[in-house]
């Protein structure tokens, strides 16, 4: 059969970029996953971009995209500032696209703008995933529920022996002002990229390993295990939120402290370590405050203790007080009292002294050397002595009188 | 003094001391060792605190 009417290619494509060019708007935006992705030497950047609604269903569309050099050199920084990750094969993206049709070359998509906040989400979800496992597998809170010494001063060290933070980690640790010394080792790990986790999952066998057999030798062993990582970019910090890392930190025999970066970012091995820090330096701090807080509360008990002291030693001083004084008050009392006592004894001793009678007007009567008790004992014409009180006079008895009043 | 003798036992000593002295039916020629017994407790307990206070500083 003849056709009625025939054109050339070149005419039908013609007419598919002319219908294209006025019905399509100049602008687009399109959610699409990168199943490939080229950088050219002129600085270009291809994309085959696909849409599969889950990861089992089949492919229902694809389409090649371009990044201009141009556009590719602005949308590039922004877009992984943003996100911290490069373009990606399996990332899911937001382009806006002109759609562009060529006669010789087909259908392409000019990407003229990149929204990060898809990927970002893409991202979160992800790690969501992974937190949500590690919790599932009770895995979590595992590292941050073992017992932890007041005190971590024997150390084990997974970090870049290059790493800016590293150094600045030991700096810190060993020149700190209280002279507080620290154990730490060094096990060099790769802490950046895809091979990162792997490598720090056999650091961490190897520090297990060595701690088993530092305690079967009786020894203390390590009393932590510090992840340090200073600086670097988004993207190099991405090996942190690693599910493999994750549950062998989470399961780790010993308390893991983390400081992966200055980035204000939370990596699901930070959530999962016992302790995190932003930074190495933190980190060192960190251990340098909990010997001080402990020397704080070692000194704070000695000064209750010497209060305590202090307080009864005042009280017992009042108690040996009163005592000295009681003894010394009972005994002038019982001073005052004998003296009183005394007093009057001598003052009755006094009162029979025959001085004193005769100082009142008495006069003592002798008859020879004898006093005279009564009319009895003379006889009228004796010689009688009578005593005064300035002197003595002789005396003659004349006549004698006895009462009869018996 | 018997330097043996604890903080706690010369107190006790001396307390049953001075409860003595303030019996006014006690003799007094016994009262006068007393006196002496008793400063002699009150300056052994004065110089155990005083050892006490200088362990603290």
């Amino acid at each position: 059969m003849k056709p009625v009417s025939e054109i050339t290619l070149f005419a039908l494509c013609e007419q598919i970029r002319r219908q294209l060019a006025a019905s399509m708007p100049s602008y687009v935006w399109v959610r699409a996953e990168i199943n490939g992705l080229k950088e050219t030497a002129s600085g270009h950047c291809y994309l085959d971009l696909i849409d599969k609604p889950s990861a089992e269903a089949p492919l229902r569309a694809q389409a090649r995209a371009v990044i201009w050099s141009g556009t590719w050199r602005l949308l590039r920084p922004f877009f992984e500032s943003v996100t911290g990750r490069s373009l990606a094969v399996g990332m899911q993206v937001l382009l806006r696209v002109q759609v562009q049709y060529s006669e010789l070359y087909g259908l392409t998509l000019v990407v003229q703008d990149l929204d990060p906040s898809c990927t970002l989400g893409e991202e979160e979800l992800l790690r969501q995933r992974v937190i949500e496992r590690l919790k599932h597998e009770g895995m979590f809170e595992m590292n941050a529920t073992l017992a932890r010494p007041r005190l971590l001063r024997r150390l084990a060290v997974i970090s870049s022996e290059t790493a800016a933070g590293y150094l600045d980690f030991v700096r810190h640790l060993s020149q700190n002002e209280y002279g507080y010394r620290f154990v730490h080792r060094l096990y060099p790990s790769l802490m950046q990229g895809a091979e990162a986790p792997a490598d720090q999952i056999r650091a961490l066998d190897q520090i297990a390993q060595e701690q088993e057999e530092y305690l079967a030798a009786g020894r203390l062993g390590y009393d932590a295990v510090l992840i340090l990582r200073g600086g670097g970019s988004k993207t190099d910090l991405r090996c942190f939120d690693d599910y493999e890392l994750a549950a062998h930190v989470a399961q780790f025999p010993l308390p893991v402290l983390t400081a992966i970066g200055h980035e204000q970012d939370v990596h699901i091995v930070d959530l999962v370590a016992a302790v995190h820090l932003k930074t190495p330096t933190a980190l060192a701090h960190y251990l340098i405050d909990l010997y001080q807080q402990e020397e704080a509360m070692l000194l704070s008990w000695a000064t209750r203790l010497e209060l305590a002291i202090r307080n009864k030693l005042s009280g017992e001083h009042a108690v040996l007080d009163r005592f000295g004084q009681r003894l010394e008050a009972a005994f002038r009392l019982r001073m005052t009292a004998e003296r009183a006592k005394l007093e009057l004894l001598g003052h009755r001793l006094e009162k029979g002294n025959p001085k004193y009678l005769l100082e009142q007007g008495y006069a003592l009567a002798l008859l020879g050397q004898h006093r005279i008790r009564g009319v009895n004992a003379l006889s009228e014409g004796n010689e009688v002595e009578l005593v005064f009180a300035d002197g003595q006079v002789t005396c003659r008895i004349l006549k004698i009188q006895t009462s009869n009043s018996e | 003094m018997d330097e043996n003798k604890t903080y706690e036992t010369a107190l006790a000593e001396l307390e049953s001391l001075v409860q003595r002295v303030e019996d006014p039916d006690r003799s007094f020629s016994s009262m006068m060792a007393d006196l002496r017994r008793g400063r002699d407790l009150v300056a052994y307990c004065r110089e155990q605190l005083r050892k006490q206070e200088e362990d603290l500083l």
